[in-house]
């Protein structure tokens, strides 16, 4: 034995968990040894005690009161998912609803392109309103805001 | 004699819609249910109704209960889980209520006052006490070790099956938790052996 007062192995001891030749050597040890002794009473005290003090009972329809509360959460989920599964609905039917607006309003709202008179065609062809007036002839006004702040 | 039916069957009838399987699963395991939340928190105060949480757990998410562990560790994770939510909501509390210590000791105090000494009984229930206070005392992991240890008589395998940890983790940490219990009970056992 390594040391004379194996406490770790009177733990494993106290549990079943030594090998047969360990459990052996324990038990010689503790033929000779009262401070190791009085170790292995206490461990084995301790397991007792804990178990005493594990004297705590539940009411008698403690089965009836979990089953009721149970059913309760899962008819109250049932509800909530069904409501969830129609707010959902709602809001993409809603959301379709204001694209479809918005695209509305964005096609009545814009307006003609600009008709650009020929002289305007004398612009140098590098530039980007030169670009598009040379080809297109007229251009919409967000190009025509854009080419005159690039110029 | 009429054959009681194993985990797994209960588990099973229940799921093809017998609810009598869920009570018997109840009643199967509330008893130890309940005392691993008291050794656990050391009050009685929060048992009926964490009992009762751990139980709603089991109704809701059996379906998806695979059968890779046995049933009751299954369960006992699930009410060790609440009892870590119930220890961080505490010291929440505690952090944010001063009071709380104030009405707790004074609490104590008067109980102490108006305690009956010669009553057996008492003197019982105080010595139970001293047992749960001194689990309290332990960290966490090893309070759980030496609950499933002592108090649910599972092997190092099952412990470490239980917890997710190596049986050497368990194997240490049961050692270190008897060699705290034995010095935070000292005089206890002075006393008693």
């Amino acid at each position: 034995m390594k040391t004379n007062h194996p406490e770790q192995l009177l733990s494993f001891y106290v549990d079943n968990e030594l090998a047969e030749e360990e459990r052996r050597e324990i038990s010689e040890h503790l033929a000779s040894c009262e401070s190791c002794r009085l170790a292995l009473e206490e461990l084995r005290a301790l397991r007792v005690r804990i178990r005493e003090a594990a004297d705590v009972s539940l009411p008698d329809n403690f089965v009836y009161s979990v089953l009721r509360s149970a059913r309760r959460e899962q008819e109250n989920s049932v509800v909530w998912i069904s409501t969830e599964r129609f707010a959902r609905n709602v809001v993409v039917v809603l959301s379709v609803l204001v694209l479809m607006l918005v695209g509305l309003g964005t096609f009545l709202r814009s307006e003609p392109p600009i008709r650009v008179d020929r002289y305007l065609i004398t612009e140098p062809t590098d530039t980007l309103a030169g670009q598009v007036l040379g080809t297109q002839g007229e251009i919409s006004k967000d190009v025509m805001v854009y080419a005159v702040l690039t110029k | 004699m009429e054959h009681s039916p194993d985990d797994f069957q209960l588990v099973e009838a229940f799921r093809k819609g017998d609810e009598k399987a869920f009570e018997e699963i109840v009643r199967r395991y509330q008893r130890q249910v309940a005392n691993i939340i008291y050794l656990t928190l050391g009050s009685r105060e929060e048992v009926d109704d964490l009992s009762q949480e751990v139980f709603i757990r089991v109704y809701r998410s059996i379906g998806r209960f695979q059968f890779d562990a046995s049933l009751y560790s299954w369960i006992y994770r699930i009410a060790v889980n609440l009892c870590i939510d119930e220890v961080r909501r505490k010291k929440i509390r505690k952090a944010i209520s001063l009071e709380f210590f104030t009405e707790r000791r004074l609490e104590g105090e008067k109980r102490s006052k108006e305690r009956p000494t010669a009553s057996d009984e008492v003197t019982k229930e105080e010595k139970k006490k001293v047992i749960v206070d001194a689990l309290q005392k332990l960290s966490p992991v090893h309070r759980m070790v030496i609950l499933l240890r002592e108090y649910e008589d599972m092997s190092y395998e099952e412990i470490a099956e239980t917890l997710h940890i190596s049986t050497q983790a368990v194997k240490s940490r049961i050692f270190r938790a008897r060699e705290e219990l034995r010095k935070s009970l000292k005089d206890y056992f002075k006393e008693r052996l």
